[in-house]
């Protein structure tokens, strides 16, 4: 009977195939629209890149994002451009805006999540924990958490003992003035993070200094930000030679993408960052001729 | 002066103006970033919400529709307020920024953007989004009432003083921005410098019912005045001769436009050059007759901002542009050309 072998094997065709369905029990791919730079750095991160079909202006690493469609600044978005995306997951940095596109994303029917953007690790890990849940990639957002700690603790441990250097950042340096980073800004966190001290404390965010002002305060390190885009742009401007750490050769450039970006690559920008500040307390390969 | 129309064809152009608006304000509905299904305008528009996709309704109800309102409503009342200031003042540059309405509006704004989260965090909760329109509306007006007072002498406003107080208050408002600035953080700071940007992005039906009954006075007294202002071509002294209070048409010109134009800039942020050159465009076609300059300033301002505002969201899709920028790209050429031809007839 040709027909009832037909049927067996049609039945037995659709049995394979509903196990096939449910036996590894994958969850349905979103499509991710990512709104801030450390958010959509932490899913690829965690592999779910290819589930992201939209980013923001600031969602400039890894590479893969550059192909992706841009929805514009996430301060300045339009809802109806993220929604133009078909999106059933958007990620928003803390600080997307403005406020009314925003409430307009919350009720759109498309799941939304919130995430913290302070510039801390402790904010960091909790996010990169959150988004594990979120993308039902909680192992591998373990172990990316479990690798940051690691990291941080070893900066922690190797920097301890010696008291912490004083150490400014600087942006938009130029013959007479600068803008440095006060309490709140993530270039102050990352010089706690990595074992040393900004003594410019009182205001918050970045503010003008001038030139004198810097002088006097004198501090061991000077760092500097610059546009990961064009490295050779900035300089840092002669008058700074003169200071302790002009004389001593510490002045050094941080890559604003990376170094200040609280994604998932902290762990490394903190290490480094710390044998910038603490040369001594880690010549590269101490650690493991003991 | 370019020849104007002849009259009779006053009234067909006004009513062309008018059909262009209907038009853009349907093209602010069916163009965008997303693209809606063929019927949903049908659809939205019949009442048949429930056959309307989800996500088909909010961009047309939540998102084009308030929008558009707001570009119509604000638009309209930039042109009629820079009107009315031009026939006030009797002078071409008039607009409402110089009378420190956009000074005193943006100070507003600012001590808002700073404070909403620390000092005023009570307020703010009690009056959730409409916080920012109120504070810059408020801003506007304690600007035009000081200004107002600085330029009273004996009971008559003199239009010079009012002008120079102007100059004063966005000195003024201006230093008071600017420190504010200094010790906002960088979340602020962003926030502050897209408001002045302007976009039409900040509208939303509440923010839009809060500032429409503070852009309704000046949408109904301008008009009203028309005939004050064409005796006010004049000169101050043949006005009053002709029977017009002038001290109040004034203070009720100056008024309507502080709130009106506070109340748009609330809503919007700086949105440059339609208070400007709208009228200037207007009077090229209609002639110096407030009768008909009035009204068709508020029909092509309104018509420019729907355009600009369609721009600003298609032209970088699926990124938005702020509009201010769009508006003064545009403006400034077409003011441009208008100096030259006023060169050319001597008119300066």
């Amino acid at each position: 009977m040709p027909s009832l072998r037909i049927l067996c094997a049609f039945l037995i065709g659709h049995w394979s195939l509903a196990i096939g369905h449910s036996a590894p029990a994958a969850p349905e791919p979103e499509r991710i629209v990512s709104l801030g730079g450390a958010i959509t750095e932490t899913v690829f991160a965690l592999g779910a890149g290819d589930q992201v079909v939209a980013r923001d202006t600031s969602s400039v690493f890894p590479p893969a994002v550059h192909r992706l469609p841009d929805v514009g600044y996430f301060r300045t978005i339009g809802a109806e451009g993220v929604l133009a995306q078909n999106p059933t997951l958007i990620l928003a940095a803390q600080g997307t805006g403005p406020a009314p596109q925003v409430e307009l994303l919350k009720h759109s029917g498309v799941a939304f999540v919130h995430l913290d953007a302070r510039p801390s690790a402790d904010t960091l890990l909790a996010n990169v924990t959150r988004l594990g849940e979120v993308l039902h990639r909680e192992t591998e957002a373990a172990a990316l958490v479990q690798k940051l700690r690691g990291q941080l603790d070893a900066v922690r441990r190797r920097t301890a003992s010696a008291g912490p250097p004083r150490v400014v950042f600087l942006m938009s340096m130029n013959e007479t003035a600068t803008q440095a980073a006060y309490d709140g800004t993530a270039a102050t966190a990352l010089i706690v993070l990595a074992g040393g001290h900004n003594p410019l404390t009182g205001l918050t965010g970045y503010k003008p200094l001038n030139a004198e002002a810097l002088l006097a305060l004198d501090p061991d390190v000077i760092l500097y930000g610059v546009n990961p885009m064009m490295p050779q742009a900035v300089k840092p401007p002669g008058w700074l030679q003169g200071t302790r750490a002009g004389r001593t050769g510490r002045i050094h450039a941080l890559d604003l993408g990376y170094h200040l970006a609280f994604g998932p690559r902290l762990g490394d920008a903190v290490t480094e960052v710390a044998s910038l500040l603490h040369p001594a307390a880690t010549p590269p390969l101490a650690s493991t001729n003991q | 002066m370019t020849t104007p129309l002849r009259p009779n064809l006053r009234r067909p152009l006004l009513l062309a103006l008018a059909a262009v608006l209907v038009l853009s304000f349907a093209a602010a509905l069916v163009f965008g970033a997303a693209s809606l299904a063929p019927d949903a305008l049908w659809l939205g528009f019949t009442g048949r919400h429930a056959q309307l996709a989800p996500l088909d309704h909010a961009i047309l109800f939540s998102i084009r529709l308030p929008r558009a309102l707001g570009a119509l409503l604000v638009g309209s009342v930039l042109g009629l307020c820079g009107a009315g200031m031009q026939g006030l003042f009797r002078n071409p540059l008039a607009d409402p920024g110089l009378i420190g309405v956009t000074g005193g509006a943006a100070l507003g704004a600012v001590l808002h953007v700073k404070f909403a989260a620390t000092t005023l965090l009570g307020v703010s909760v009690f009056l959730g989004q409409l916080t920012l329109p109120i504070f810059a509306l408020a801003g506007a007006l304690f600007a035009v009432i000081f200004m107002h007072r600085a330029a009273v002498v004996e009971g008559r406003v003199v239009v010079a003083l009012m002008l120079l107080a102007g100059v004063g208050i966005n000195a003024l408002a201006g230093a008071g921005t600017g420190l504010v600035l200094f010790f906002a953080d960088d979340d602020q700071l962003r926030q502050f410098t897209f408001w002045t940007l302007g976009s039409l992005g900040q509208v939303t039906w509440p923010r839009l019912a809060a500032a429409f009954p503070f852009i309704l006075p000046a949408v109904i007294l301008i008009p009203r005045h028309a005939r004050a202002l064409n005796a006010l071509l004049l000169g101050e002294a043949e006005a009053g001769h002709l029977g017009i209070d002038l001290a109040r048409l004034k203070r009720t010109l100056v008024f309507a436009t502080a709130a009106g134009v506070g109340a748009a800039v609330s809503i919007a942020g700086g949105i440059g050059f339609i208070g400007l050159v709208v009228p200037h465009l207007v009077r090229q076609c209609f002639g110096p007759d407030h009768r008909w300059l009035v009204p068709g300033s508020a029909l092509l301002g309104a018509t420019l901002l729907l355009a600009a505002d369609l721009l600003a969201r298609t032209a970088a899709s699926p990124a938005e542009l702020p509009v201010g920028i769009i508006t003064a790209a545009l403006g400034a050429p077409v003011f441009f050309s208008l100096l030259q031809r006023g060169r050319r007839s001597r008119l300066f």
